[in-house]
């Protein structure tokens, strides 16, 4: 245990010493700021006029306001996960840094815990940024605070889940541009799969449908904490970090 | 492991002897390293971890002590001389004359092989290191010396063979052989974004040493590596020079008994290399050394021992003094006489040649188209070409060559890594 905080440290640390986590925390920000914007605004002049013309539609911050942007947010995701994933091994391949790491007495279960754990953490606080945004909502007005909560569990879940792919992903190149290229590509399909069976019920693309990662994200957005996505995110986590296992045991045979 | 009987064999160990009460890390030390060569005692090579009863004690008795003889110290057999003062009841009041029995190999391979896909990189190496030694490893470039080092260091399991490190197996027990070596890659493994102090501080949590020691072991091989007015400076931000002293900081800070070195002096300028050298020197009394070069000089100056590998086969090893003796003291002379019809007779000939003082050895080398090839060598340090021809042109014979074949490390180096591509490009 002592020894997946230190690498997570350390992984942060480097993430942090580089301009690559104030870039993402920045680049997040203002996008997800710029939807806020927009959606805030959307939403304040929609209920103006419908106060105007006395008509009693009503009006929810959660369902108008927040659930739209946090499914926005997931999106956004998709294209954070490959930039924090790239570098997380495909580096130390690189720069001949993993010899060191593999020849210190720590397991490589560790050391892959770790760095995950780490790009989670990065991802966490870059998915914070967005909070400085819904505190306002809070702030001046009167949301539903526990579906907030299970849809920032579903990102970050759905986050972990995609940085558990990429992080496998890196472990098989020593290029950081081919893991995030591939990791990209991956997160993008498994959005894809989602549009893919939409209209569609055939059992094949039921199976399809379960597969895609943002399928899943959908109930933690409405608020709705259901143990089977957690369960599917979690075996994913665990799939995607034991083949990782794999794949470091591999460089040690062919390397 | 604890209290079984080793198997003894007759060529000795040795075993130091100390007054302790108990084994404390410190008596330990003192142990192993201060005792007076008078009370050194043959105990029989021992193989395993065990405890031999003397008949004073029980060997239930000191079964506190096995259990605190870590293997770290490679302390294969502990024994127990007699209590040095004995209680009202006859038992051992506490202190006792112990010794202590290790394994002096603390590398052993033992037919290593190493394949990649296509290729053979190491082909059936067996060797092996004492405690305390610096060993050269030698050979051209691509030649498996890198091989062999990530596979002592567990970085690479090997294809075929028996590789232990202090005495654990690298596939059965890697985290204990890792916690024994300590590895500095061809290329240092830096973290450039990284401060030198935070990098040391981190690969000695990883090595595993408590976090109350971190900070001294880290200001320890600071002072030691010369480090001083640099750590705080970001490593990216370091010259060459000090990148190598950085890597060879990290390879030291957990004090680990085997240290790997894969080339320490490449690409470094002269000044930085002697003070690498001398590094290395300093550090070679408590660690066991294994360096790999393609500099010879650099394996004279600071190795006992040289392997020389090429095209990952062994193909020498010898102490440095040994190879230099044979090969630079004594002088060897090829001598080539005329001959026709038979005559002179080769074995006259080589009885004439070892009748000449200062010939420690005539050997026939070829007796082909009516020459006579022979190669002679001298005793130590004796000159004899003069001599030897004047015996053949006073014997009425014919010399038609005489050359010294006197041969450098250099040379031997070359002889034994070029002769085997040679071979291989004819059959090409």
């Amino acid at each position: 245990m002592r020894n997946i905080l230190l690498i997570c440290r350390k992984e942060l640390k480097s993430y942090f010493a580089s301009p690559i986590a104030y870039l993402l925390m920045a680049f997040f920000g203002l996008i997800f700021g710029f939807g806020f914007f927009t959606a805030t605004r959307d939403f304040v002049r929609f209920s103006f006029q419908s106060q105007m013309m006395g008509q009693q539609q009503p009006m929810n911050v959660n369902d108008q306001i927040i659930r739209p942007l946090l499914g926005f947010a997931s999106t956004i995701a998709l294209f954070l996960v490959p930039m924090i994933s790239m570098r997380l091994i495909a580096e130390e391949k690189r720069t001949g840094t993993i010899e060191l790491l593999l020849t210190s007495p720590i397991k490589d279960i560790e050391i892959i815990l770790g760095k995950w754990l780490g790009a989670v953490t990065l991802f966490v606080c870059v998915l914070g940024m967005s909070m400085l945004d819904v505190a306002m909502l809070f702030a001046w007005g009167k949301p539903d605070l526990k579906p907030v909560l299970i849809a920032y569990l579903g990102l970050i879940l759905q986050g972990a889940c995609l940085l558990a792919i990429g992080t496998f992903i890196s472990t098989t190149t020593r290029n950081q541009i081919v893991a995030g290229g591939v990791t990209f590509f991956v997160c993008l399909f498994l959005w894809l799969l989602s549009w893919a069976s939409a209209f569609d019920s055939t059992a094949l693309s039921q199976v399809v449908n379960y597969i895609s990662i943002v399928t899943h994200f959908e109930n933690f957005s409405k608020g709705v904490l259901d143990s089977k996505d957690v369960v599917f995110y979690i075996s994913m986590i665990f799939f995607a970090l034991f083949l990782t296992s794999r794949a470091m045991e591999s460089l040690r045979w062919r390397s | 492991m604890v209290g079984r009987t080793p198997p003894c064999a007759a060529d000795a160990h040795v075993g130091l002897f100390a007054p302790c009460k108990r084994l404390t890390p410190v008596c330990r030390q003192r142990a192993m390293g201060s005792a007076p060569p008078m009370q050194r005692h043959s105990l029989g090579k021992v193989s395993g971890i065990g405890l031999k009863s003397s008949p004073n004690i029980s060997p239930t008795y000191p079964s506190d002590l096995t259990i605190l003889a870590p293997v770290s110290y490679h302390v294969i057999s502990i024994q127990w001389f007699g209590a040095v003062s004995r209680g009202a009841d006859s038992r051992p009041n506490g202190n006792y004359h112990v010794c202590l029995v290790w394994n002096i190999n603390m590398i052993k391979v033992e037919g290593l092989t190493k394949r990649y896909a296509r290729t053979v990189a190491v082909d059936d190496i067996s060797f092996e290191v004492e405690k305390g030694q610096i060993v050269g490893f030698l050979g051209p470039n691509g030649a498996g010396k890198t091989t062999t080092m990530r596979v002592l260091t567990c970085f690479l399991p090997p294809s075929a063979g028996k590789v232990s490190v202090a005495g654990f197996d690298v596939l059965e027990n890697p985290m204990e052989v890792k916690k024994r070596i300590g590895y500095l890659p061809e290329t240092p493994p830096l973290y450039p974004e990284m401060e030198v102090i935070e990098y040391l501080t981190f690969v000695g949590q990883i090595k595993g040493i408590p976090s109350a020691d971190i900070k001294r072991r880290v200001d320890e091989v600071i002072g030691r590596c010369a480090l001083g007015d640099v750590r705080a400076k970001l490593i990216a931000k370091l010259s060459k020079g000090f990148r190598q002293r950085v890597g060879i900081a990290q390879a030291i800070i957990h004090n680990p008994d085997v240290l790997i070195l894969d080339e320490p002096t490449s690409g470094l300028d002269p000044k930085q290399i002697i003070e690498i050298r001398e590094l290395l020197k300093a550090l070679s009394g408590e660690h066991t050394i294994i360096l790999s070069t393609h500099i010879l000089s650099e394996v004279e100056q600071s190795c006992e021992r040289v392997i020389i590998i090429s095209q990952g086969k062994l193909v020498a090893q010898d102490s440095v003094a040994n190879l230099t003796n044979r090969l630079r003291g004594a002088e060897a002379v090829s001598l080539e006489v005329e001959a026709a019809d038979g005559r002179p007779d080769p074995t006259e000939v080589q009885g004439r040649l070892e009748q000449v003082a200062g010939v420690s050895r005539v050997m026939m080398k070829d007796s082909k188209g009516g020459r006579l090839t022979f190669e002679v060598e001298s005793l130590q340090g004796r000159h004899i070409r003069a001599e030897l021809a004047r015996t053949v042109v006073n014997s009425g014979w014919n010399l038609s060559e005489l050359r010294a074949v006197g041969l450098s490390l250099e040379d031997i180096f070359l002889q034994l890594t070029t002769v085997e591509t040679k071979e291989e490009g004819g059959q090409k």
